[in-house]
């Protein structure tokens, strides 16, 4: 049996499985008034079966389709380090490089390491958001959910720099003010009228910012906004350049409707090939002089 | 309206305060942009002189005048330095196409590292060219501006002169080699 067939047939289990313990809390609910103990058992026991399913069958459906599919497919680009599917990186990881605001609920997955054509990276989905909750009401903010992606910075830079498509920025990296530990950093306005009305640049070394920001590399970073969906967050910290697509989606996810088909491998591949246009664009590849 | 006045007054007081900051910030980041053109000038002199070290034993006519230009640079001011900034750049630029001719220097590792500087010297030079115009333009906005060009008066402030190509720059300066 191939791969897509196994999981599809895993895929239809689970969502008879749902349907399930959908319709006995639907009946639960119906039927509360007529018998009130029947209802609520339905009602409960539906409830909890739905919630088993989701965290156990749910679960393996997850890592099988992240197995059979995505590791293929990653495998097929990359020269592949390490692919843990289940952990990202860490809330520490994210919250000392202050490109995105500190939220109080972080999830990361889909870690990968590896290497394309002598350029290394490190990729993973990152989501963090800030929950309120007054007691009546809980909203959720999504502060940032999306791809992270980690290079090697040809050029040595030692200070921090963050760039931020307008509309998606949160103004001075972990707010400015006196008492932040984020690095102080200073705004950046450049030659280019176009990139500044497109992109907010805080720096910590405003020579660095020039260094970095050359003309070529300005037009380089308005083509892949251009290119890729979402808000773009480009930051340089440690002589790492990290590349944010603020996108409100988790990729490499299996569909939540419909079967799996070729096109559900396409898309993969395609959000994966993000990384591959982002090493040609920034020509990250060394070259010999 | 008394306490309306003295709202008033403190505000176009902290107004001409925070604008006279201003001045002497941008002018701070002005002369640091200077500072930083001057380093990046010296530090591609540096590498120029390791270079001709290098290319010397190779291109033994070319020593007398690559010699020369080195020591030109340690008489000149930094002005004088800038000004003659072109004939470094050609005289740069002529050293690394000696490679050309001599495809020996193209497996010297001490060679391909000072060309390797060299392309960084560049780039730093460019930054600080850039950031210095940029301060210079926010510079001579606050002197020209209304309303903070009369804070600038009480200050004596004056524009400040981009860095620019000179038209001997366009020029290919001779150098006989």
């Amino acid at each position: 049996m191939d791969k897509l067939t196994e999981l599809n047939q895993f895929r239809n289990r689970i969502f008879i499985a749902n349907i399930i313990a959908g319709s006995m809390i639907a009946i639960g609910f119906l039927s509360f008034m007529a018998s009130p103990g029947l209802g609520m058992m339905l009602f409960v026991g539906g409830g909890i079966a739905l919630i088993v399913i989701q965290c156990t069958l749910g679960k393996q459906y997850r890592i099988k389709f992240k197995e059979y599919i995505c590791k293929d497919v990653i495998e097929s680009i990359f020269e592949v380090e390490a692919y843990d599917p289940d952990h990202g990186f860490s809330e520490e990881f994210v919250e000392s490089t202050y490109f995105v605001p500190h939220g109080n609920r972080f999830s990361s997955d889909d870690y990968l390491r590896g290497s394309y054509h002598g350029c290394t990276f490190e990729r993973s989905d990152v989501c963090v958001q800030e929950v309120h909750s007054d007691g009546k009401n809980t909203t959720t903010d999504t502060l940032f959910q999306g791809s992270w992606t980690v290079f090697s910075f040809p050029k040595k830079v030692s200070s921090y720099l963050v760039l931020r498509e307008r509309g998606y920025g949160y103004g001075k990296p972990g707010g400015g003010g006196w008492f932040s530990t984020a690095p102080k950093t200073s705004k950046v306005t450049f030659e280019d009228v176009e990139f500044n009305k497109r992109f907010d640049v805080y720096a910590e070394d405003e020579h660095d910012a020039f260094y970095v920001l050359t003309p070529a590399f300005m037009q380089k970073i308005k083509t892949i906004e251009q290119a890729n969906e979402g808000g773009m967050i480009l930051g340089i910290i440690d002589q790492k350049v990290h590349i944010l697509f603020h996108t409100n989606e988790n990729a490499l996810e299996p569909p939540i409707v419909g079967k799996i088909t070729d096109q559900t491998t396409e898309s993969i591949r395609e959000e994966l090939f993000q990384i591959v246009d982002l090493i040609d664009a920034l020509d990250l590849i060394e070259k010999e002089v | 309206m008394g306490l309306f006045i003295i709202i008033l007054v403190l505000a176009i007081i902290f107004y001409i305060i925070s604008i006279y900051n201003r001045f002497v910030h941008v002018h701070n980041k002005i002369q640091e942009a200077l500072s930083g053109i001057d380093v990046a000038l010296a530090k591609r002199y540096a590498i120029l002189t390791n270079l001709v070290e290098v290319v010397k034993g190779y291109v033994k006519h070319e020593q007398e005048l690559l010699l020369k230009l080195v020591e030109m640079r340690n008489q000149l001011t930094m002005k004088e330095r800038i000004e003659t900034d072109d004939n470094y750049s050609v005289a740069t630029t002529k050293l690394l196409a000696l490679q050309e001719s001599y495809p020996e220097l193209k497996a010297n590792e001490q060679f391909l590292e000072l060309q390797r500087a060299i392309r960084d010297c560049e780039e730093h030079l460019a930054a600080s060219r850039r950031m210095y115009n940029s301060n210079v333009s926010i510079y001579n906005d606050l002197v020209l501006s209304f309303p903070s060009n009369i804070v600038g008066q009480f200050m004596n402030a004056q524009t400040e002169e981009y860095f620019y190509a000179k038209s001997e720059e366009k020029e290919m300066v001779q150098i006989k080699m």
